[in-house]
Formats: structure tokens, C-alpha cells, sequence
């Protein structure tokens, strides 16, 4: 029998004693126990229930399977997911691939510190610090029944990775009974939504982005038969690794981001990265064309590595049709470089049609004027490269390498992990809508 | 590791017991005392600060000076001859009731009245009588009802209906929402009668939000219904109950008249009042902001009167969990009398001061006049 969390969110009063009993036995200085609230706002035509939730324990962990530098690792005694803090680079990938937001960011340590289950108490008997100290017996821990009740909330995520959490409340699904029924109305008309802060991202653009721009330099130098300049793709592969090195809570311990190239696409991603600039390094001195068609293959396998490492995390498939996503890009640039038209014209017009399907058909509104542009430039790199001559302009280097990039970030907006805290939102704001539709 | 049984001593409904474990000489842990029945699963985010409250830097530990507006660590002994001087310096010319010593609840162990001792050997002091809390309502409980008791709080489980009127325990009490989740699961239907839709509400079937202040005259509506249908135990009633008739008389106030006052419309006062007589054992847990308005003993009085007119008292399920002094077992026995000035003059004491009318009667004091006033567990100039 396997043991979890089996949670009762009627006797939940969101009084937090979870998360401090947590703190208290761990000595951390955030709690990986967070108290979410369905319909916070108390919109009335709704119900209102509270869900305590930390680490599920899931069977298919995928915090761990992501982890670049191997700091998860599960517990034989207690199934429990530990992190081995030491180890942690700060990545925080496994952010993107844990649904229930486990994993939480240390901004003074710059490492993950999630629930341990209080596994070394656990070995004793003795219960996990959250559960023992909940005042009304809201969170337990035992044993749950081989019936999956985690299906419970439709919208509850993560259900293929077998979290270790039932729930056994079967009240207070009904939206309140209030009288007399025009007092406490309360009417949310605006949907409940979190602006996503694309500066947060802005490292990790960069990397992508240069890391695509100096592939595609190789790449197309190579279709002209010539050697890549040396001011062009050196230092700007360079900077990129800087940005990704520089974005780790802990860039010291960045050379253990390669301890799971068996598992993690990030840390493949890091080791092509590193292959590649080596190669690139070798080139500055050694002009061979072996060593130039070595680092196109390494390139690509980089920019094939960096889209992997999104579709890992992107349970949702926010962004598998994306026209931002870095192998496409990276041809496209490459052909554009290289002057020949006819592909190039071929993978804008795929990429268009993906940027189209994005602005159309998924309904992805926010940041409608950078979609835009992002279009417009295409169109007119396309226009002048057909009208002109074959080798660009340096305005029509500018205006391409500018959508390009528009494209990138565009990427990063709609890169959109599976989260509970956008779930909860999204789940209200389509049960309201289905209200008012009656 | 060594493990102590205590309790918190806090203000508080719950007054959790819990368990303390010391690991050299520092508190570890504190964990639920399950023993206790009230509550088993332990105190809340409070009970639990304690941990870090009692090692926090910012605790005041030393006696502090005030001088040119700022406060100053001073030695103890320092802090000792300093009073001494002065309160014994004020005895001498003035005589000791020229001193008021104000006291408010704060924590609630064995060692929270240690000051009377004080106070009486030191020669008598000025204080106060009443209590800005919960006095209205155990007097109207104990008028009604002969003494301030109630079910223990896990009989909850066996109600059928539990009216919680004026009370926001999810936030107040969160022990007891263990019980009412537990009626809830077994059927009980869960009403909250409060003009704010809390926390507490949103664990309910139904939320009643009539104007504040005005919970006696829906109480007597519903009793009006109750007589009118017969919905009533005449057997408790013929047993038990003194005056039943005169009230019967007086009790004029029909679904119609409270919904103008109440806000409540009277179907819906008919519907609450069909639910009281029919769907039993019913449990009513009232709070203490509605006996904090003019007439509060009365307005409790007439919600008791739903428990009392449908036999709804002393049975298992079937409760008016205001306040139970069957816990007081440290206090002698005092309340609600030792809320009021007796009737001796209690010499030394010259308890002659309303809390209620604190300002003013501190003021009004002659022979002596007050010289300096000593305020512990409480903050006057804010509560």
C-alpha cells in the first residue's frame, strides 16, 4: 500500500498552520506548502473551497527525470522526492515541470527548496510537520486507497503522474445559499488572470536567441563556402552561454548541470552547448571545413536540444506549433544569410502560418503589437530580399533580426508549463462563464 | 528529548492542549495533545508561533525606560527601586487608592491574577468592575438557564441542524470546524446567521444576512412562527419552563414586521423557523458581537428562546454553546458575578471604576483623586 496526503478541503480554513509547522521543523525561510483558494473572491454565483498543497510525491517524477544536475532523487524507504540542496544549480526547470508549483525558489539561498515529507521523521513514525500540526484534520497522511480519487477536480493536474494526494470531501461543491439573495452579491466580470513578466525570461531569451544567430551563421557560411566571420559567431555564442550561466541561482555549480545527460533535456542542452562552442573555439584558429560542418551538426543538435527542453516541460502544448521555436528559426536564418531564396521563402511562410494560427485560432491576444510587427517584418525581409539583390542590406538585416527576436519573445509569452495557479483561475473563469450562459 | 503537556494560555474558544518537546533546553516542537478530546488535532498558526515568538530577538525581556520620548533598557533592579520609590513616595502623600490598577485578560494561566495578592498587600488600590467582552450574554444564559454550561464541543456530531448566529469560527475557533465537519458528513444542515458572508459561511448550506443589531427581532419572528405552527416541545415546556404563557402574549413581532427590521424576508423567516422545529437535535452557537449592541443579554435571551421552546436543551446534539464555565475550574466559581462591583465595599479595593466608562470615571475619582494608574495585560487607549 502506498502512502500520501489525503486531503478534506470542507475542513480546510486556509489558517496556514501547515505552512508554518513546515518552516518551523525544516528551518526553511518559505514554505513549499502553499493554501490556494477556488474563487478567492467570493463571486457568488460559485463555490468557494480552499486546497492546502505541496509536493505530491508523484510516481513519475518529473522533477527529477528534468533535473539537470541529478539533485533529485527518491527515497527507498519512504517513496519520498528529496532534494539534495547542495546540489541544486538553481535552475529552475523543475518549476516549469512540476503542475502543483512544488518546487519553490530560495531567492536568499538561490536554490530550490521543496517538501522533504519529513522523510528522517517518517522513518521514526513519526507524521510530516504539515499534517500533525492541521488544527482540523483538513491534511492527513496514511494510507490512500487504490481508488485514483485525485480525479476529483477535473481540472486537477498532473493526473498521469500518479501524484501520492487523495481528497475525501464530498461537501461544499454548491455555490452558497445567500438571503435575502440581492445582499452580498459579489459579481467578478473581469477574468481572473496573472500577467506572465516576460522580464523574468529575458536571460534565457537572450541565450536562445544568440545561440539560434550563431548556429545560423555557421550554418549558412558553410553553404557559402566560406569560414563564418570571426567577430559574428564566436562571441555571440559566447554571450549566450554567459546569459545561461548568469541566470543560475548558483552559476557556480553550473558544470554539475551535465550529471543527467541521460534523462534531462536541459542537460543535453548544456552539453551540446558546450561541444559546440569548443568547436566553434577550435575554428577561430583551425579553418578546416571538417570542423565547420562538425559544429553545424553540433549546432543544430543544440538548437534540436534547447526546443526539447520546452516540449519536456510544455505538458500543454503551448508551444509545439510555435513559430519561434529554435531549430525553425535557426534555418530560416541560416537560408537567410546564405541567400537562397527559395527556402527561405518556404519556412517564413510556415512560420507565418503559425504565427497566424497563434493569433487566431489559440485566441493568444496579450502583446497583439509585438505579433504584429513580428509579421510585418517578415513580410518586408521577404519583399526586399525577392525585389533586391540576393545578399541583404544592413537595414534589411536590422529588420529581420529584430522580428526574429520578436519572435523569440513571443515564444517565452506563450510558453505556458502546466501551473496550478493559472489552472485555478482559468477552471474559475470557464465555470463562470458557463453560469452566465446559464 | 523531553515532552511537556501543557495548554496555550491564549484568550482564545480553543485553548488548545498540546504537547512541547525540549531538545536542549530549547523548545523543539510543539505538537497536538490528542487526549484532549475539545482538541485533538492541535492549536492553530498561534498555538504554534510560539516557537519562534519565545527565541525572537524582538521580544521584550528587559524592563525598558521611557525618557525624552524614547524607550531605554534598564536593569531590573534598577526598574524595582525606580517603582518602589515612586508608587510608595504616591501612597505616602495621597494614600494607596489614589492608584489605579487597570488589568485586561492576556494570558490566561494560574499566574494572571497574581496581582490582587499585590495590590493587597501593598494597601488596597482603585480598579475596575464589568467587562467589555462576554458579560451581557452569560448573564441573560444564566438568567434563563440557571448557569452558564453547554454539551462538550464534540457533541456537536450528533446535531441535525447547527445554526452558527454572529460567529466566524473558520477564523475565531478553527477547532470546531473539525466537529461541524463531521455533523456535515453525518447530513447535519450547517446555517449561518451573520450579516457578512465569512469564511464560516462559506462551510454552509444556507446564509441568513440580516442588518446588524437586529438579530433579537428575528429571533422573536422566528419564535412567533414556532408558537403559531405549534412547532414547539410541550413536554419540555410543561416540565421546564417558567412563563411560557405571559410570553406567548407578549410576542407580537410576526415574519412580516422583521423582515422591515431584519431585511430578511418573511418566507425566508418561515423557512428558518420550519427548519428550528422540525429538523432537531439542533445546536445553536451564538458569538459574542451581538450581546456588544444595546440590549445584547436580551438579544441572546431570545435566540436561547428557539432552544428553549423546542426542547432543545440538555439532550445529546442539542446545545446553546455560548460560553461553557464548566471549564473555569481555577476561577472559584466567580463569573458572571465577579464582573459586577459587590455590594460590600471590598476593602482595599475601591473597584468603583467602569471599564465601559473608563476615561470618564477615572476622572470623576475623589478622595483620593487618581495619581497614577498601573496597566497591565491590556491596552486601554486602543480596546
Amino acid at each position: 500500500m502506498r502512502e500520501g496526503f489525503i486531503f478534506n478541503h470542507y475542513k480546510c480554513v486556509s489558517c496556514k498552520a501547515c505552512s508554518a509547522a513546515c518552516i518551523l521543523e525544516n528551518g526553511w525561510a518559505i514554505s513549499p506548502r502553499n493554501i490556494y483558494t477556488y474563487n478567492s473572491e467570493a463571486e457568488s454565483s460559485l463555490h468557494l473551497i480552499n486546497l492546502a498543497l505541496a509536493c505530491n510525491h508523484c510516481e513519475s517524477a518529473v522533477c527529477m527525470v528534468g533535473c539537470p544536475s541529478s539533485a533529485y532523487k527518491r527515497d527507498p524507504v519512504t517513496g519520498a522526492i528529496i532534494l539534495d540542496e547542495i546540489k541544486c544549480i538553481g535552475c529552475r526547470y523543475c518549476q516549469w515541470n512540476c503542475p502543483y508549483d512544488a518546487p519553490k525558489y530560495d531567492h536568499e539561498k538561490k536554490t530550490i527548496t521543496k517538501c522533504n515529507l519529513c522523510y528522517n521523521g517518517l522513518k521514526t513514525g513519526r507524521q510530516p510537520a504539515c499534517s500533525s500540526a492541521c488544527p482540523t484534520g483538513a491534511l492527513r497522511f496514511g494510507q490512500l486507497s487504490l481508488q485514483k480519487s485525485y480525479t476529483y477536480y477535473s481540472w486537477f493536474p498532473g493526473k498521469n503522474l500518479d501524484p501520492a494526494i487523495e481528497f475525501s470531501a464530498n461537501q461544499g461543491f454548491n455555490p452558497l445559499r445567500i438571503i435575502p439573495e440581492n445582499i452580498n452579491k459579489t459579481e467578478i466580470t473581469k477574468p481572473v488572470r496573472k500577467e506572465k513578466r516576460i522580464s523574468e525570461e529575458l536571460s534565457l531569451i537572450l541565450f536562445s536567441f544568440l545561440s539560434i544567430v550563431s548556429v545560423a551563421t555557421v550554418i549558412s557560411s558553410f553553404f557559402r563556402g566560406v569560414f563564418p566571420e570571426r567577430t559574428v559567431f564566436f562571441p555571440v555564442i559566447v554571450l549566450a552561454a554567459l546569459a545561461s550561466f548568469f541566470h543560475l541561482g548558483k552559476p557556480v555549480r553550473s558544470w554539475r548541470s551535465v550529471a543527467n545527460f541521460k534523462h534531462s533535456p536541459l542537460s543535453r542542452e548544456i552539453v551540446f552547448l558546450i561541444i559546440y562552442i569548443t568547436l566553434c573555439a577550435i575554428i577561430l584558429f583551425f579553418q578546416l571545413p571538417g570542423l565547420l560542418i562538425a559544429a553545424s551538426v553540433a549546432g543544430l543538435c543544440l538548437l534540436l536540444a534547447i526546443d526539447s527542453v520546452y516540449i519536456f516541460a510544455d505538458k500543454k502544448k503551448s508551444v509545439t506549433l510555435h513559430s519561434g521555436q529554435a531549430f525553425l528559426s535557426a534555418l530560416l536564418i541560416a537560408s537567410f544569410f546564405s541567400g537562397i531564396i527559395l527556402p527561405f521563402i518556404f519556412i517564413a511562410l510556415v512560420k507565418l502560418a503559425a504565427s497566424v494560427y497563434s493569433l487566431i485560432i489559440k485566441r493568444m491576444s496579450p502583446n497583439f503589437e509585438i505579433r504584429f510587427l513580428r509579421m510585418a517584418f517578415l513580410i518586408v525581409t521577404g519583399i526586399r530580399l525577392i525585389s533586391h539583390n540576393p545578399f541583404p542590406d544592413l537595414i534589411t538585416i536590422s529588420i529581420f533580426l529584430t522580428g526574429e527576436f520578436f519572435d523569440r519573445m513571443l515564444f517565452y509569452i506563450d510558453f505556458d508549463p502546466v501551473n496550478i495557479n493559472t489552472l485555478i483561475d482559468r477552471q474559475l473563469n470557464i465555470e463562470r462563464d458557463e453560469k452566465k450562459r446559464g | 528529548m523531553e515532552e511537556f503537556i501543557t495548554a496555550c494560555p491564549r484568550n482564545c474558544y480553543s485553548t488548545c492542549s498540546f504537547r512541547v518537546q525540549v531538545e536542549d533546553n530549547r523548545i523543539r516542537r510543539i505538537l497536538p495533545y490528542s487526549e484532549n478530546l475539545a482538541t485533538p488535532e492541535g492549536p492553530c498558526i498561534k498555538g504554534l508561533s510560539y516557537l519562534e515568538r519565545t527565541y525572537s530577538p524582538d521580544r521584550i525581556i528587559h524592563p525598558l525606560i521611557k525618557s525624552s520620548g524614547k524607550f531605554k533598557e534598564i536593569n531590573i533592579n534598577e526598574a524595582l527601586d525606580i517603582i518602589s520609590y515612586k508608587l510608595g513616595a504616591i501612597r505616602e502623600k495621597y494614600g494607596s487608592q489614589s492608584i489605579f490598577w487597570y488589568k485586561g485578560s492576556g494570558m490566561s494561566g494560574l499566574t494572571n491574577e497574581i496581582g490582587y495578592s499585590f495590590w493587597k498587600a501593598f494597601g488596597g488600590t482603585t480598579t475596575t468592575y464589568g467587562n467589555l467582552c462576554w458579560p451581557a450574554g452569560l448573564e441573560a444564559v444564566r438568567l434563563t438557564l440557571g448557569s452558564v454550561k453547554h454539551n462538550v464541543p464534540w457533541d456537536l456530531e450528533n446535531a441535525n441542524t447547527i445554526i452558527i448566529w454572529g460567529k466566524n469560527p473558520a477564523e475565531t475557533n478553527i477547532q470546531e470546524i473539525a466537529f461541524i465537519a463531521s455533523a456535515k458528513e453525518k447530513g447535519c444542515r450547517i446555517i449561518v446567521i451573520d450579516p457578512l458572508r465569512t469564511p464560516t459561511a462559506d462551510k454552509a448550506d444556507i446564509l441568513f444576512c440580516p442588518k446588524p443589531g437586529t438579530d433579537g427581532a428575528l429571533a422573536l419572528a422566528i419564535a412567533h412562527v414556532l408558537i403559531a405552527k405549534g412547532m414547539i416541545d410541550h413536554e419540555f415546556i410543561n416540565n421546564h419552563v417558567k412563563g411560557f404563557d405571559e410570553l406567548k402574549k407578549s410576542l407580537h413581532i410576526s415574519p412580516h414586521n422583521a423582515e422591515l427590521i431584519t431585511g430578511i424576508p418573511s418566507k425566508n423567516i418561515i423557512e428558518l423557523a420550519e427548519i428550528i422545529g422540525s429538523k432537531g437535535p439542533l445546536t445553536i452557537i451564538p458569538g459574542y458581537g451581538l450581546q456588544r449592541h444595546r440590549n445584547g443579554g436580551q438579544t441572546i435571551r431570545s435566540i436561547l428562546l428557539l432552544s428553549v421552546l423546542t426542547g432543545n436543551i440538555g439532550k445529546p446534539g442539542s446545545g446553546f454553546n455560548y460560553a461553557n464555565l464548566q471549564t473555569y475550574v481555577f476561577d472559584d466559581i466567580k463569573e458572571p458575578l465577579s464582573y459586577y462591583p459587590d455590594n460590600e465595599n471590598d476593602m482595599p479595593f475601591r473597584k468603583s471604576i467602569s471599564m465601559a466608562k473608563l476615561g470618564s470615571d477615572m476622572l470623576s475619582m475623589l478622595n483620593p483623586e487618581l495619581k497614577a494608574a498601573w496597566i497591565e495585560r491590556g491596552n486601554p487607549i486602543l480596546q
